[in-house]
């Protein structure tokens, strides 16, 4: 294959990979999700924005949301000694948190009161908007195909110009 | 592999993978097989967001892929003449068969696989989900079979892809016109598409579909591999008559074909 190939071939990955971007940019939710102990997922959250909406919590009091990725998560462990990629406190029913991830990957979505795991709760929880590392990746893959064909395509017509 | 082999499988890829088919199948494949959505990895969610959906969306490529690459390296090259030219070089029909098709299946495996790996990767296959459940004061955690369910899509993958390359190099070299094996291969795999749709999911015929047949044995492997693992069990509504029908159809129809094609191709008359 040669370059000229592959460069084209590049440019049409990196060009599918923007429309799977824009495609994929439709909003997903999990639905109502219930907890007796406030423990929730592992979700597979995209680098978008996320939106976490506390439908109830029982008994009233104020909570402390934090999003663990899957590989700090131990429940075993007490939740402060936990790297979180988001925490935010004094929540209470009702309340809706906007954020977004670090990074694309497996997420618990926790919710703690002061002595630890919070009681019965319920949230639901969507993701919306693009991706921003697929949009990067798509539109490197497309910079990079987009100057292979240019580079190759300058040298096949100076080849051609040259006088024999 | 002799260095002759080499050579006529590489010119095959040249001459079957020229542009824009390559670009074009990998251009569908992505945007077909990419657009899935997951938020919830659970093993049983994996098979109904995953798997499910990456068979019925990538069936029509499946087919397309080998109606037109298949169709061009037996069909065509009959036709055109192309294969009498080959037969000029001291190389037997039987090598010639061998390189033209097994060059043009690994492409088609390589080109799909990757897309499905990129999906894998995407939905977190190959980073199981951790679960965790208490017992008796403290938490234990549980893995997801996803990487094994990754492992029987691709398997199940290679399946199809060869059944489908099977029947069109018979049909090819049966009919040695490209476009009527092009017309008769598309008729017989989405009228069994469309016949079968019509089918219950309790049928066995069922799953002689393309699309429904290679779910069944994802699901129903990944089931059973759930269930040996020890982790409980998983309902996928696929009992082993249903899988075993599909298994049996892609594997016995695509050795049985790939057998004929090659008898076809030792006893033609060319001339």
């Amino acid at each position: 294959m040669n370059l000229l190939r592959i460069g084209i071939v590049t440019l049409v990955v990196g060009l599918s990979l923007m429309v799977v971007t824009n495609m994929r940019a439709l909003p997903i939710g999990t639905g109502l999700q219930g907890s007796y102990i406030g423990m929730f997922g592992p979700f597979l959250l995209e680098p978008r924005e996320t939106i976490v909406v506390l439908r109830s919590v029982d008994p009233p009091t104020d909570l402390t949301l934090s999003v663990i990725n899957q590989k700090f998560w131990n429940p075993n462990q007490n939740i402060s000694q936990t790297v979180t990629a988001f925490s935010i406190g004094n929540l209470t029913q009702s309340d809706i948190v906007i954020f977004d991830v670090p990074s694309r990957g497996l997420y618990y979505v926790v919710l703690s009161n002061e002595t630890g795991l919070s009681g019965q709760t319920s949230i639901r929880l969507d993701q919306r908007g693009f991706a921003p590392d697929l949009l990067w990746v798509s539109a490197a893959l497309l910079f990079t195909g987009v100057i292979t064909v240019a580079v190759q395509g300058i040298r096949i017509l100076k080849t051609h110009k040259r006088p024999a | 592999m002799t260095g002759k082999m080499r050579e006529l499988m590489s010119w095959e890829l040249q001459e079957s993978w020229s542009f824009p088919i390559l670009e074009l199948v990998l251009a569908v494949s992505i945007i077909q097989a990419l657009t899935f959505q997951l938020i919830q990895p659970e093993d049983a969610n994996i098979l109904t967001s995953v798997s499910d959906p990456f068979w019925k969306s990538m069936l029509f490529l499946f087919a397309i892929s080998a109606a037109v690459v298949f169709g061009r390296s037996f069909g065509e090259s009959i036709e055109k003449r192309k294969m009498v030219v080959l037969l000029g070089y001291p190389v037997s029909r039987k090598g010639i068969f061998l390189s033209k098709f097994f060059a043009n299946l690994f492409a088609c495996v390589l080109v799909f696989g990757t897309v499905l790996l990129a999906e894998g990767v995407m939905a977190f296959l190959f980073e199981p989900r951790v679960a965790w459940a208490p017992h008796s004061g403290a938490w234990y955690s549980m893995n997801s079979i996803a990487p094994a369910i990754w492992g029987f899509m691709f398997l199940s993958l290679s399946l199809v892809v060869f059944f489908t390359s099977s029947l069109m190099s018979f049909l090819a070299l049966a009919t040695k016109r490209f476009g009527l094996s092009i017309l008769v291969f598309l008729v017989f795999v989405f009228g069994l598409e469309y016949w079968t749709g019509t089918l219950s999911n309790a049928e066995p015929l069922a799953y002689l579909s393309l699309s429904r047949g290679p779910a069944a044995i994802v699901s129903y492997l990944s089931a059973a591999y759930y269930r040996t693992m020890g982790l409980g069990y998983m309902g996928t509504g696929i009992t082993f008559g249903l899988f075993s029908t599909a298994l049996c159809y892609l594997l016995i129809g695509a050795v049985a074909l790939f057998v004929v094609s090659l008898l076809l191709l030792q006893r033609m008359d060319l001339d």
